[in-house]
């Protein structure tokens, strides 16, 4: 037992003194810049620091990160060519990673790029060595600018710069101090400048005409180049020499169009373009609170609502550079919507939404675009989305594309129409409790126990199968189960209810049985009411279908029955089909009120409109044609 | 068997006493010294004694502040790579100094219930602006919001002073007297106060305060539910305080009357005893132009004002005499044609502490070195002006701005098309080449050092010896590749490149709000505020915190 015990100690022992042992598990590059080194990531990590060591094992730079750090990340610290350095990245789980690199021996000494139009040039870091080469495509006819820019590196310098064109572009402006050299061939531009303290940067515009039919010397007529050499000199002597060089590719409007297309325009996204696939598309959702007049509502008309993002693919082989833009029309007037409109602030008045982007060859690329809005002067309507793509550096549009916009706002018709019903179903529920006594002296026993044994029927024949097969039906039949169901809860019902009718009140028009009888029931309703409500007890009682929403919809379909039927009871049976169909088919329209107030349910107009005629007043029509034959052999049975 | 079970629990003893020993100092390089940190409470002797490991025999006294219970710092100014013995009581503990320091969190405030952000769930509240008290001994950190809120603080522990709210206004500034007696707070609200808060009592006494509406006139925003509301009223651009105690405040006004833009500004210097105006500027009743920003010299001599037309006009440079309120002189800047009808300013204007120099940026991307004797300037520098490409200009902000005796510090901010030329662009592919630089220039208009920042600048702040220079960097955006937010720290006395004298980049996880970070007045403590910011994926990074760092 105790060797056990020993050996356990030693084990314990043993874990304690070993090392964090350093994976190889992070997709991590280390680079050296004239100003640390910088730390690329392929994906987002979980480090929270990263810390560089010389050769000696002294701290240089440490970078602690409280959230996942960037794709690329800078340390700052002097670095000595050739001496070798440790990097530790230290995981959210305390788990260190290690690499070692050694600092280059040589390396590029400042940055000399050539960039048309400016923001293209190709970044290299200083381990990269050879003459840099750039591509660009241009659109024949248009202006461009190139941007000539030197970046120092870490001691002051004097540069001599020199820059040719082909002679077939014309360079329309340069700066003075250049002096220009021209030949058949080409014109070369040359300048000299120093630098007094490092990482300063050097630049110099220059426009240039792209014309319509390029001649190159090669005899390739489409393609143009810049080439341009840089020579650095320290203050000690040492001189080194740069080259860069542009790759022109001059195209037509057609020949633009044919590389890059539009793959699709997806709204609404967040800022960086990515949909929300819970949103309804194409619309801005604008939840006006209900007693807004009483608060002013915080706004702020510089954030957008929300974006659309285009996504663009060029199937060239150069980078394309774009302006995508989008303004938001009424649709009939054509006029910019206000209150969709950019504050001036941001967009100069041009009521447009504007973005630069660079579409790299060969991969769609998203732009998104901000929309705004403005609650407080917004109208719900359609309107439309004009997105256009331009090519940077010419006014010629490429793609106009429109798409639709909705504005939608919450549905203040459902709120009245379900308050309506609920304070008359509670009005009604109300005189009821207090007339009750009244009420059941209008029928005699044998009614009451008829009207009772027909809501029994109802219930057994209507209800019973209704829940228990209405989700089996509506999953093979989906929206359109309604009209198998409706044949049940409608049909069904509205023949037993119409039968009972007829054997209460006596046939639709015959007028002698109330004439004759004495009875006041013939005058006054009640009822559909009491069938309604034994309905209603026995579904409570039995599938415990006694919900608000039950409640309110019977009360609102009593009300409007009894109403009706009040209405035409003298009247013939087709007048009778006729008002109860289209009780039942408001009632139905009731119903859906209250599943959009309460339940904050949407649905399709056409689902509604199939409802509220189909199984709100076709069936019930039907219903109570069939009902009629029923009721009058009852009546003839039981006299 | 039993000596191996000796031997064992021997071994596993030591072990455990040595890694104790080991872990119980934790030594941190920071800008001012060092951190000892114990995992023991009481760990820490008081007195603690350092040498280098070149003479070991030769330890001297430092003298040290408890942070609490774990750290303490020294206050000794250490060479990099260089090893080092601390002497506790017996106990000694080696460590090699870095290259560089690293930076030091002592704490964080929660400004969640100090300031009652949530207080309004729908528009939560703001921290505006966060200042140090004056002494050295930098007992008091002030706090305020938008909504009127108001705190003061001790950095170090993080214990609540006081906290009230002065109104619903919008809190502009907050500034400490320099005996650290009294407390200045100007609003942005219809009155537009400025209060003048007695701090020596057990409770804060408000002492006087001063509405400026009277002056610069109110106003009704003309859209009450914007959140940019009260940017048209009455409110102070600027404050600061003087050696004896009084303060210099600049109320400006800016709003739309029937469709047409209206403007009123003055300066004021006020009493500290008694709230009395001891001289306006202009004497004669406000002007109609915007005072943008002012500076003064460290002795409270004089003042550098700048003010513009909000609109076409030039921009004007006006150095006074703090004492009289009496203009020196003043120089017109033109605009910037033919992208620019106007000379507008954002902070704009810095004086170096001795009260020699001004150095001024204004909002087209020009860069003024003036000495304070003349109207012509030094220096003029196209810093971040527009470079126009395919018909469109792209500009840098400029507008950050500060001063030591040595050099003047210009900042440019983010890359943008000005707005009335946009002519299809609103933001260009990349940077302007000068954008997101700090550039500093001796003061006979000799670029001396530059540095390419990480992201926007959001203030600039130097101690009062002109040693250390604090650049809050963070931008508003949900972009994870932008949202780099954190205070970056220079050692302008070191020589050479910006790369000697940048120290560290503080990283917090949420957004820096735009002039909420302050320095002490010996260098020794930075306070940032952070904010939250919600990111594509709907998660929050970030707290309402105050960091309080070495």
């Amino acid at each position: 037992m105790d060797k056990w015990i020993s050996l356990l100690l030693l084990l314990i022992l043993c874990i304690g003194c070993t090392t964090e042992k350093a994976t190889e598990s992070l997709p991590w590059q280390i680079t050296f810049f004239p100003l640390g080194a910088k730390v690329a990531l392929t994906h987002q990590a979980p480090i929270k620091q990263i810390t560089a060591f010389n050769s000696d094992g002294n701290l240089v730079a440490q970078l602690n990160f409280p959230v996942p750090p960037r794709q690329i990340e800078s340390l700052y610290f002097e670095w000595k060519t050739g001496e070798t350095y440790r990097f530790e990245a230290t995981l959210a789980s305390e788990e260190v990673i290690v690499q070692t690199v050694s600092a280059p021996l040589d390396y590029v000494r400042g940055n000399f790029e050539i960039a048309v139009p400016y923001g293209t040039a190709i970044k290299v870091d200083a381990q990269s060595t050879g003459v840099r080469n750039q591509k660009a495509l241009l659109l024949q006819g248009s202006v461009m600018t190139a941007t000539v820019i030197v970046t120092n590196g870490n001691e002051p310098t004097t540069f001599a710069l020199e820059l040719c064109l082909p002679s077939s572009l014309a360079i329309n402006h340069f700066p003075e101090e250049w002096d220009a050299e021209t030949t058949e061939e080409q014109t070369c531009l040359a300048t000299t400048g120093a630098f007094k303290v490092p990482s300063e940067i050097w630049y110099r515009e220059l426009e240039i005409n792209i014309p319509h039919f390029p001649v190159s010397p090669t005899n390739t007529p489409d393609i143009q180049s810049i080439s341009g050499s840089i020579h650095w000199t320290t203050a000690d002597g040492e001189t080194w020499e740069q080259k860069a060089y542009v790759q022109l590719r001059i195209a037509s409007l057609d020949e633009i169009e044919e590389h890059i297309s539009i793959t699709s325009i997806d709204m609404p996204t967040d800022a960086s373009g990515v949909a929300d696939p819970r949103q309804r598309e194409d619309t801005i959702y604008h939840p006006r609170p209900l007693f807004s007049w009483l608060s002013t509502q915080q706004t702020d008309q510089y954030t957008p609502e929300t974006y659309q993002a285009v996504k663009i693919n060029n199937q060239g082989e150069e980078a394309i550079h774009v302006v995508v833009s989008s303004i938001n029309r009424d649709v009939i007037t054509g006029e910019a919507v206000p209150f969709l409109a950019p504050p001036d602030a941001v967009n100069a008045g041009t009521d447009r939404s504007i973005s630069l982007a660079t579409i790299p060859a060969g991969e769609p690329t998203s732009v998104p675009l901000p929309i705004y809005f403005h609650p407080q002067f917004a109208v719900a309507g359609e309107y439309e989305r004009e997105i256009s793509v331009k090519i940077w550096g010419s006014d010629t549009t490429i793609y106009n594309v429109k798409k639709s916009l909705h504005i939608v706002v919450p549905n203040r018709h459902a709120l009245f129409v379900s308050g309506l019903a609920i304070f008359a179903s509670c009005a009604g529920f109300i005189v009821l409790l207090r007339y009750h006594r009244q009420f059941f002296l209008r029928f005699s026993t044998k009614q009451l126990i008829v009207i009772a044994l027909f809501g029994t029927t109802i219930f057994v024949a209507v209800v019973v199968p209704s829940t228990i097969f209405l989700n089996l039906i509506s999953m093979i039949l989906g929206p359109f189960s309604v009209l198998i169901t409706g044949l049940i809860n409608e049909t069904l019902y509205y023949a037993l209810l119409t039968a009972l009718l007829i054997y209460i009140y006596g046939a639709p028009g015959d007028k002698t049985r109330q004439d004759d009888s004495g009875l006041q029931t013939y005058r006054k309703g009640g009822v559909i009411l009491l069938v309604s409500a034994v309905r209603l007890l026995l579904g409570a009682v039995t599938f415990g279908l006694f919900t608000p929403m039950t409640i309110i919809h019977t009360g609102t379909s009593i009300l409007l029955l009894e109403t009706g039927f009040l209405l035409v009871q003298r009247r013939g049976l087709l007048t009778w089909a006729l008002v109860l169909g289209i009780c039942d088919a408001v009632a139905v329209y009731v119903d859906f009120q209250l599943s959009i107030l309460f339940y904050r349910l949407f649905y399709a107009d056409w689902y509604i409109l199939l409802r509220i005629v189909v199984e709100g007043f076709a069936y019930t029509f039907l219903g109570v044609l069939l009902g009629s034959k029923l009721g009058r052999g009852l009546g003839r049975v039981a006299d | 068997m039993k000596l191996t079970r000796n031997v064992s629990f021997l071994l596993l003893l030591l072990s455990l006493s040595i890694g104790t020993v080991v872990a119980e100092l934790n030594v941190v390089w920071v800008r001012t010294g060092v951190v000892l940190e114990s995992q023991d409470k009481g760990g820490l002797r008081s007195e603690i004694e350092v040498t280098t490991d070149q003479n070991p025999s030769s330890f001297k006294a430092v003298s040290s502040q408890r942070i609490d219970d774990k750290r303490v710092l020294l206050n000794f100014s250490w060479q990099p790579n260089t090893s080092y013995l601390f002497r506790s009581g017996t106990d000694i503990i080696k460590g090699t100094s870095p290259q560089k320091p690293v930076p030091y969190l002592i704490r964080t405030i929660k400004l969640d219930g100090l300031l009652s952000l949530m207080e309004n769930l729908r528009q939560p509240a703001k921290p505006t602006s966060i200042a140090f008290g004056y002494s050295d001994d930098t007992s008091k950190l002030a706090v305020a919001t938008d909504r009127g809120h108001l705190a003061i603080v001790e950095p170090m522990t993080g214990k609540t002073i006081w906290k009230t709210r002065i109104s619903e206004g919008y809190v502009r500034h907050v500034a400490f007297s320099r005996d650290n007696s009294l407390l200045y707070v100007g609003e942005q609200a219809a009155d537009g106060f400025i209060y003048c808060y007695e701090l020596t009592g057990a409770k804060p006494n408000l002492r006087w305060k001063y509405r400026t509406a009277d002056d610069i006139e109110t106003s009704t925003p003309t859209n009450p539910g914007s959140v940019y509301a009260w940017v048209s009223y009455p409110g102070q651009t600027c404050m600061q305080t003087l050696p004896n105690g009084d303060l210099l405040a600049a109320g400006v006004h800016s709003w739309t009357q029937n469709d047409t833009p209206q403007k009123r500004s003055m300066l004021y210097r006020f009493d500290a005893k008694t709230g009395d105006v001891t001289w306006r500027f202009p004497n004669d009743g406000a002007i109609h132009k915007i005072f943008r920003w002012f500076d003064v010299d460290a002795e409270g001599k004089m003042l550098a004002l700048v003010t513009d037309e909000s609109g076409p006009g030039n921009g004007t440079l006006s150095v006074l005499d703090v004492e009289t309120g009496i203009e020196k002189w003043h120089a017109e800047i033109e605009p910037l044609t033919p992208y620019f009808e106007g000379v507008t300013f954002w902070r704009g204007v810095s004086m170096s502490p001795d009260g020699k120099h001004v150095n001024v940026t204004t909002d087209d991307g020009r860069a003024f070195i003036f000495d304070i004797n003349r109207p012509e300037p030094i220096l003029t520098q196209n810093l971040a002006t527009p470079m126009e490409v395919s018909d469109v200009p792209i500009i840098a902000t400029t507008g950050t701005i500060g001063a030591t005796d040595a050099a003047a510090l210009f900042v440019t901010g983010d890359t943008y098309v000005p707005y009335h030329l946009q002519k299809g662009a609103q933001r260009p592919t990349t940077l302007h080449p000068n954008g997101m630089t700090l550039f500093a220039y001796s003061w006979n208009g000799e670029k001396a050092w530059q540095w390419k920042l990480e992201n926007m600048p959001q203030g600039l702040r130097i101690d009062d010896h002109g040693r250390y220079a604090t650049l809050a960097v963070s931008k508003r955006s949900q972009n994870p590749n932008e949202s780099l937010h954190g205070v970056t720290v220079f050692d302008l006395t070191a020589e050479g490149s910006g790369l000697a004298k940048y120290q560290y980049t503080y990283r917090t996880e949420g957004q820096l709000p735009y002039d909420t970070l302050a320095i002490s007045t010996d260098g020794l403590l930075i306070a940032i505020v952070e904010m939250p910011i919600v990111m594509p994926d709907e998660t929050v990074r970030g707290k309402n915190r105050v960091h309080v760092l070495y």
